[in-house]
């Protein structure tokens, strides 16, 4: 018993010797700390799932306190981030009130028009109602907004938009980082398969796919990696990219469905289903003749009747359709005086017109129009259990969901049939492994969604696969809380902006696979990009003068520990509870069986 | 209390072990911040400008309702046998469940059996042959299976067997668009696709389960009965196999039982790496996007295989030792 009471009398010392320990060490690292001197310290959250822009965020928090910008850096999931920057935004509050003060995240417009730029710069539509994360209310730039759309001459409208992304830049209430670029590869033999766009095709450019070395009478197949699974088949209730994916093979618009970025002819869109078209002198009326021999892939003739109904659908609000706000605002009605043609009528002009409103596809209304419009999303003919049909080249054979979707050519398509007789789309959630399918022939094509930019160099030495850099659509961006009480000074935000070293950024930290931005958009975006503004260098020097004119006195700073937590409290509680713990021990011992 | 009166209490527990599991979860999911909407917003920035369209995919979620009442319709439904449907796809969540269900089952029957096969005879002869070169040499690489990363050893064998040797395929379930001339044919097709997901995921297993069968065999070869069965002139493979065997394995047995549910959720790296459409990549996937009626769903039907096979264990455990009713 003496034996057994000392072995745990020499645990109880142990038990106490470890806290203390701890408590030491915790204290000694305390004293080891710099402590920085900040005026203030604001919250910067970042979300997860991107190392280059988790890096950014660490960044930030070591150069923003050189300037005397004290950070606490938070990773959050998308889901966590976003419903606390719509707090922010909508409610006004700050990181300590729930909310945000600071956030990275990658914001774009998702069309060439940058008609789109309203919902998010507008003072009317904050989050969640719009776009506007950052509470920066500005009269000028609503009136640019608002007369932008308005406006139908190109020369005029690239002016006013230009001056708004000027603004933007100058109030920096949003700080544009870099632009992130990817690259896409294919098999070499796939060939006039063109990968910088995404999504990557459409019903004309998968036409022209072939394979090398095989002809029309071989039986070909194709088959293109997703990450992930689609949303909607209806294509009327979706319009995330990579919905796209199959949506661009097996439905057709009344116009084609690509959109050459920066060319010229976005103006002058091809046609579809519509063999021609006429608009009224008011530009209000869009009067569309559409083709004579278009057939759905289960053997029904395609009329406008089609195409009415597709529509009548978008505008009604049950259907929850995909940009109906812009038809809501912008279309009066849709007729079909007979069963070629169909008449759109506009209430306004709206320049974005055939980007945002005529390109969607049309759906069979021999087969949807018994199902109300409220639950086409949760039909048979939207999750899979039935196949819905189409116009477009591909016909869907088979979907088997989070695995893979199966097409095969359809013979009667009004374009001609298309080159490749199967066509496939596996879903391929790791980057990795959709590289690794790639190089063992099992896909021939991959998106931008998989690159691995450390891959670039050995995929590029591989002879069988071919590499595009994809231009960057879109800007990784800095948002601000424009109301933060500090944040809402101008110059705060101009002097974060200059402390931020973007040539280090895309060259160490995203390895040569970003470029500096200079404002919200991206060059390949929309023409609104302004070719006049230049990226903010990097300048500490700058960055102080304007914390100066912001009336910041480097010489008066205040002392502010950076670890808001100090560790001397749970050392200190940790010695306690081991003491305890012992004494309670060794007392439980003390007493006779 | 008899065998018949231990099961019948066991049963009974059971109804409110799940009731106070689906309200947990249920509260838990409600109280992550964000919800399904902001992934979508997330997804799709665009979708902020039409609030009119946001407010009727809300409504149409319930998501405007009070917790509770929310709930309540969820009980009220799931007592009717529907699960809802899934707020990112439309799809009825049992339909959703069951697809999925088959894949993953095939998966984790096949390592499991696997892993048991290779194991117990491994552990056997490491129990039996205590310290030997075959022992330390299982030691060693069960030492090396537990601590390897699944997801880094499921990448190497692909990288290797696939593209670098192209011996197997690098991911899916099939190969896609073969017709199969008869069942055998898309028998050994689909079995290629199993080869480097079981490999990977039997190996992790393997490692457990052959240290515990040596532990378990090591304690009971001490036991008298082992020395009074080799007194009695048994052959030593009857002492072993027959004997001491059958009592080695009943905590193997329990573990594997307890683990069952370890199962589902513990594939989703495998699963995701593999594009293997299972469960487990399923459920991760759901709370990602907040998908709350998946959630539910799938929470649910792993909590009922959880508490169905530990009904299961401690029934049979109580039928093999009658000191265990109480």
């Amino acid at each position: 018993m003496k034996d057994f009471k000392k072995r745990l009398l020499i645990l109880c010392i142990s038990v106490v010797m470890a806290f203390g320990s701890y408590a030491a060490a915790t204290a000694m690292l305390v004293q080891a700390q710099e402590t920085e001197e900040v005026f203030f310290t604001i919250s910067l959250k970042a979300p997860l799932g991107n190392m280059v822009r988790e890096q950014v965020g660490a960044l930030l928090a070591e150069e923003l306190p050189k300037i005397g910008i004290g950070i606490e850096l938070e990773y959050h999931d998308f889901a966590t981030l976003l419903s606390q920057s719509e707090v922010g935004a909508s409610m006004g509050k700050t990181a300590a009130e729930g909310g945000v003060d600071m956030f990275l995240m990658g914001m774009s417009p998702d069309s060439t028009d940058p008609v789109g730029l309203t919902s998010w710069f507008h003072s009317k539509y904050l989050r969640p109602e719009g776009n506007n994360a950052w509470r920066y209310f500005d009269p000028e730039l609503d009136r640019l907004l608002e007369l932008g759309e308005t406006l139908v001459d190109q020369g005029e409208r690239e002016e006013i938009y230009w001056r708004i992304m000027e603004i933007v830049k100058e109030n920096a209430f949003v700080i544009e980082l870099y632009y992130p670029v990817q690259f896409a590869a294919r098999s070499t033999i796939m060939e006039n398969a063109d990968m910088w766009y995404g999504p990557g095709y459409g019903t004309w450019q998968i036409r022209q796919w072939t394979i090398a070395g095989k002809t029309e009478a071989d039986d070909t197949t194709a088959i293109y990696a997703m990450s992930t699974e689609i949303r909607n088949i209806i294509e009327t209730l979706s319009e995330l990219t990579y919905d796209r994916n199959v949506h661009n093979v097996m439905f057709d618009a009344l116009i084609q469905h690509e959109w050459t970025l920066m060319d010229e002819d976005y103006r002058r869109p091809m046609p579809n289903l519509a063999e021609s078209w006429d608009i009224s002198d008011d530009g209000l009326t869009y009067t569309f003749h559409l083709r004579d021999d278009v057939k759905w892939h289960d053997g029904e003739p395609f009329d406008s009747s089609d195409a009415k109904f597709t529509f009548d659908a978008i505008l009604d609000p049950e259907t929850a359709a995909a940009d109906a706000v812009y038809w809501r605002e912008n279309v009066e009605s849709v007729e079909a005086p007979d069963p070629y043609t169909v008449v759109v009528n506009f209430k306004r002009i709206f320049p974005a017109a055939w980007e945002l409103i005529l390109r969607r596809s049309i759906m069979p209304e021999h087969i949807l129009s018994d199902i109300p419009h409220s639950e086409w999303f949760t039909s048979s003919y939207n999750t899979g259990g039935d196949l819905l049909p189409g116009t477009g080249p591909y016909r869907l054979v088979e979907w088997q969901k989070d695995d893979y979707f199966q097409f095969e050519a359809y013979d009667d398509y009004h374009m001609g049939r298309p080159f490749i007789d199967n066509f496939f789309i596996r879903i391929i959630p790791d980057a990795s492994v959709g590289l690794a399918a790639l190089e063992a022939g099992e896909v021939q094509l991959l998106p931008t969604s998989y690159y691995i930019p450390t891959e670039y160099d050995r995929l590029m030495a591989n002879e069988d696969l071919v590499l595009q850099t994809a231009v960057p659509l879109y800007a990784q961006q800095l948002h601000i809380n424009a109301e933060h009480p500090i944040l809402r000074n101008v110059w705060v935000r101009r002097a974060i902006s200059a402390a931020i070293p973007r040539e280090h950024i895309a060259q160490d930290l995203a390895d040569g696979w970003a470029e500096p931005a200079s404002q919200f958009v991206s060059p390949a975006r929309t023409w609104a990009f302004n070719p006049d503004l230049e990226v903010t260098p990097y300048d500490l020097d700058t960055a102080r003068e304007y914390m100066e004119k912001a009336g910041f006195d480097y010489e008066w700073l205040e002392t502010v520990e950076v670890t808001k937590a100090s560790p001397l409290v749970p050392a200190a509680a940790g010695l306690v509870v081991g003491l305890a713990a012992g004494a309670i021990l060794t007392y439980i011992l003390r007493k006779p069986k | 209390m008899g065998l018949r009166d231990y099961i019948i209490k066991r049963i009974i527990v059971v109804i409110p072990t799940i009731v106070a599991l689906s309200l947990i979860t249920f509260t838990i999911m409600h109280l992550a911040p964000g919800g399904p909407l902001d992934y979508y917003l997330a997804e799709n920035p665009l979708m902020g400008r039409d609030p009119l369209r946001v407010e009727t995919l809300k409504e149409r979620m319930g998501l405007n309702k009070p917790i509770w009442e929310q709930y309540l319709i969820w009980v009220r439904n799931i007592l009717s046998g529907n699960l809802g449907w899934s707020f990112h796809s439309g799809e009825d969540v049992t339909r959703m469940i069951l697809g999925k269900l088959n894949k993953t089952a095939t998966l984790m029957v096949i390592s499991l059996t696997i892993s048991l096969l290779i194991a117990i005879p491994l552990g056997v002869t490491s129990a039996v042959k205590q310290y030997s070169k075959i022992d330390n040499l299982m030691m060693f690489f069960s030492l090396f299976g537990t601590s390897m990363p699944g997801f880094w050893f499921a990448l190497m064998l692909i990288f290797t067997f696939a593209v670098g040797l192209g011996w197997v395929p690098t991911s899916g379930t099939h190969t896609l668009g073969m017709s199969y001339p008869t069942v055998l044919h898309e028998m050994l097709d689909r079995g290629r696709y199993l080869i480097l997901p079981v490999v990977t995921l039997s190996l992790g297993r393997l490692a457990q389960l052959s240290r515990l069968t040596r532990s378990s065999m090591l304690d009971v070869l001490k036991q008298d009965y082992i020395t009074t069965a080799r007194a009695k002139g048994l052959s030593e493979t009857i002492v072993i196999y027959k004997h001491a065997l059958r009592n080695a394995l009943l905590p193997v047995i329990t573990v594997v039982g307890l683990n069952i549910g370890f199962l589902f959720a513990g594939s989703a790296t495998i699963e995701t790496i593999f594009a293997w459409p299972g469960l487990g990549k399923f459920m991760v996937d759901n709370i990602y996007k907040r998908d709350y009626p998946a959630i539910m769903g799938s929470t649910m039907l792993i909590a009922v295989t959880v508490i169905t096979a530990n009904l299961i264990t401690d029934i049979v455990y109580a039928y093999l030792d009658p000191r265990i009713r109480y």
